[in-house]
């Protein structure tokens, strides 16, 4: 008792207060973790020069990078990182990686903290918005001064990253839809690979033969995804997802998407695929029936065809997507599978250029890298890659290559508006109920025309 | 922070013209000021800027902009979506929420008596509920109802073929999360099984020389002596069951059908995937007047069915 009067009301007080304050502040210091805490030591070292802002290599700088993706992945950007900084020890990494949903939460969070990552991974699904609200940086000007040499990388490649002109987004690799089959089903039904040119309607036929001779599944295509068969009809047809300004859908005949319910109908009224039921649950892929056997193929993004093709560790082949009968214009296009974007809001715009540029020109860096963002952009990348990847990439190189020269490959679409992913939602909803026989495909193209119009208009 | 001292020292020295009650009141309220500086910056201000932002249009990465009522407007007329979590979450709350407190009920009922070993199996029984909203329990659920999950294969084993993929059906998904919801009985067990021994013993001795069987004793007795404690448990129980939100995510994405689109999970898509915070926002108002509403009408209710003994008494 004696010894509290010593301190006293007061004292207490005091030390509350130096607690309170200290608690503040270590709060503080493990928040600027992420990068906070390199700006202000930059700041101090910018006051002790006088302000004066120096690039001397020696200046030690911790760029952030944080990327959507697997942990298999997050090994081998790590890997790849830590070869450029043996190469340029003054730059070291802060990573980060997260699931895809969570990835956009997380960097919509930092856009509006002003916090960026000096190199995020992003989408063209995505990237509009960004672009509204000028958050990226133009590299326009670091590709002229050859900071960022992409004298190796076809136009095609470096396209979808510009915007109005610029540059805003490097692509780290290209992408499209391919069919990926079994080959060694299709010959024990009898059959021979499907031509170049074949179409959905063969697509169904092969099925059905396939599932009478060996009782094989087909599959719905990209059911997980079906805004995508939606856009691949539209483009067919000459038209486009969305029209120019965003403000609505690029095409008003509903039969497009008729058609498309139509044949998932068909396949589903035949018996030859998974029940609706199934279709629907999420699976890892090694348990998916194309893994385990069960079906003989279907559509899939060229990168996730590699996936499928080392977890089924038999021989696949990836072949033509078949064509939309009533349309003769190019439905698929060359997509950028992901890109690199440095925020206007970086401190070190000209470090993270240099990461880029290793990214894209450094041999050793793609061999470790393994093609597992895309077919890489760069030719010459391409051609030291090609004997030392494993068959399965090399298979998706083989079929980007052949794509060049293909008639049912044309330009990309605009980014995708600020709705867009309500739109693709939408799409996968009344697909659902497609599949599930609750609505009339005439029914689901109006709903879909009729609200994915009202939701686009509305944004 | 000299001043400070100095005062409080001139304080001590010369009567203090304060008085005590406040001096200690600000001794009581430096020490809370952590919890209370936390409370204001992350808890109250995040909740009066989300009312504001409800009247916004708000994408995170462009400032708000303010569009009166237009989010409401959506919501009630022209978002059928809207409608359907909301017939998902009230079709979960009226189904689940009973389960539940039914089951915590019959388990505490067989706790309370004093056996060998009570203590482990009460903990045993609550294990549920401490793991039970956790993302690892939603995965385990989906392995089990699966095509060719747990449950399928245990039937099979009974000679019951079934091929039923639990999670892809249209009417049975929903019941799994249901079953789900009412496996986690633990906390309102614990709560009846406290509200059970309160009980005394006597009145059911002198029901038992009345010659009261086991059900007459429990509807005469155990149910209206209990009901206060039921009452607490059906507010709590209908709060969180409003906000079930990490089984629809995890064990159905909202689906087949959006059958299981509960209405936090339609917010969260709209305010973090369809970039649309502002209608979140609202809907997250609207969850709250509603949540509010309920517990209203049970508690000018409750004077009905609820019985306090010291009132009896």
């Amino acid at each position: 008792m004696k010894k509290s009067s010593i301190f006293g009301r007061t004292g207490i007080l005091l030390l509350v207060l130096v607690l309170m304050i200290s608690l503040i502040f270590t709060g503080c210091g493990k928040e600027s973790d992420d990068g906070e805490q390199t700006d202000i030591e930059k700041t101090e070292k910018e006051d002790e020069k006088g302000g004066e802002v120096t690039d001397t290599p020696s200046e030690e700088v911790t760029l952030r990078v944080v990327w959507w993706g697997s942990q298999e992945r997050a090994d081998i950007t790590t890997e790849a990182l830590d070869l450029f900084t043996e190469k340029n020890p003054h730059i070291t990494f802060e990573t980060e990686f997260a699931a895809w949903d969570d990835y956009w939460d997380k960097m919509a969070t930092y856009a509006a903290a002003n916090s960026l990552p000096d190199i995020f991974q992003h989408d063209y699904a995505k990237i509009s918005q960004y672009l509204e609200n000028d958050l990226l940086a133009d590299l326009t000007p670091y590709v002229e001064s050859g900071q960022l040499d992409l004298s190796d990388v076809d136009e095609n490649a470096i396209s979808g990253g510009k915007f109005d002109g610029k540059l805003y987004a490097l692509s780290l690799g290209t992408n499209s839809f391919g069919t990926l089959v079994d080959p060694a089903i299709i010959e024990e039904a009898g059959l021979s690979m499907p031509e170049d040119d074949w179409t959905w309607e063969d697509y169904v036929d092969m099925g059905k033969t396939i599932y009478e001779k060996t009782g094989k599944l087909s599959e719905i295509p990209l059911a997980a995804d079906p805004k995508f068969m939606v856009e691949y009809f539209a483009r067919s047809v000459g038209k486009s997802m969305y029209s120019e300004d965003g403000k609505s859908l690029g095409f008003d005949d509903p039969s497009i998407i008729e058609d498309f319910f139509e044949l998932e109908l068909e396949m589903i009224k035949a018996g030859i695929t998974t029940s609706p039921e199934e279709l629907l649950i999420e699976k890892p892929i090694e348990e998916s029936d194309f893994v385990l056997g069960e079906d003989w193929g279907g559509p899939y993004w060229t990168n996730f065809a590699v996936v499928i093709a080392d977890a089924a560790q038999r021989p696949l082949e990836l072949i033509s997507m078949p064509l939309y009968s009533k349309g003769n214009s190019p439905g698929l296009y060359l997509k950028p599978s992901m890109f690199f974007c440095i925020p206007e809001t970086s401190e070190y715009k000209d470090e993270a250029v240099q990461v880029l540029d290793f990214w894209t020109n450094d041999i050793d860096a793609n061999k470790i890298l393994k093609a597992d963002r895309g077919v890489p952009i760069s030719s010459k990348v391409r051609e030291a890659l090609a004997d030392g990847v494993s068959e399965s990439v090399k298979m998706t190189f083989d079929y980007i290559d052949e794509l060049a020269d293909s008639s049912n490959v044309g330009p990309i679409d605009p980014p995708e508006p600020p709705a867009g992913g309500e739109v693709t939602a939408l799409i996968k909803e009344v697909n659902e109920e497609i599949l599930f026989e609750r609505i009339t495909p005439e029914e689901g193209a109006e709903k879909i025309i009729t609200r994915a119009n009202e939701i686009l208009s509305k944004q | 922070m000299k001043k400070i001292f100095q005062k409080t020292k001139n304080n001590h020295k010369i009567k203090p013209s304060i008085p005590l009650q406040d001096n200690e009141n600000v001794v009581g309220y430096t020490f809370i000021a952590p919890w209370l500086i936390g409370f204001f910056i992350f808890t109250v201000y995040p909740i009066l800027y989300s009312f504001y932002l409800s009247f916004t249009d708000y994408n995170i990465l462009s400032s708000p902009k303010f569009i009166g009522l237009e989010n409401y407007k959506e919501m009630f007329v022209s978002d059928p979506l809207y409608w359907k979590s909301v017939k998902a979450t009230f079709y979960y709350v009226f189904t689940a929420v009973p389960l539940r407190l039914i089951f915590a009920l019959i388990v505490a009922l067989l706790l309370c008596r004093e056996t060998k070993g009570i203590g482990i199996y009460r903990s045993a029984l609550y294990i549920p509920s401490l793991i039970g909203g956790s993302v690892a329990v939603a995965v385990m659920w989906r392995r089990i109802f699966e095509a060719e999950g747990i449950l399928n294969s245990t039937l099979a084993l009974f000679g019951i073929e079934s091929n039923i993929a639990w999670l892809g059906h249209p009417t049975y998904t929903i019941w799994t999360i249901i079953i789900l919801g009412a496996w986690q009985f633990g906390s309102p067990m614990l709560i009846f099984l406290s509200g059970l021994k309160q009980i005394p013993n006597t009145y059911y001795e002198s029901a038992v020389i009345d010659g009261a069987g086991w059900f007459k004793r429990f509807f005469h007795i155990t149910l209206p002596l209990l009901t206060p404690i039921i009452f607490f448990n059906l507010v709590m129980q209908l709060i969180s069951g409003f906000m079930i939100f990490t089984q629809g995510l995890i064990i159905t994405g909202g689906g087949p059908l959006n059958t299981t689109l509960f209405y936090a999970l339609y917010l969260y898509r709209n305010a973090f995937q369809f970039g649309k915070m502002g209608y979140g926002c609202a809907m997250a108002w609207v969850m709250l007047v509603v949540i509010g509403l309920f517990t209203l009408v049970l508690f000018k209710t409750s004077k009905y069915w609820v019985h306090y003994e010291a009132e009896e008494g």
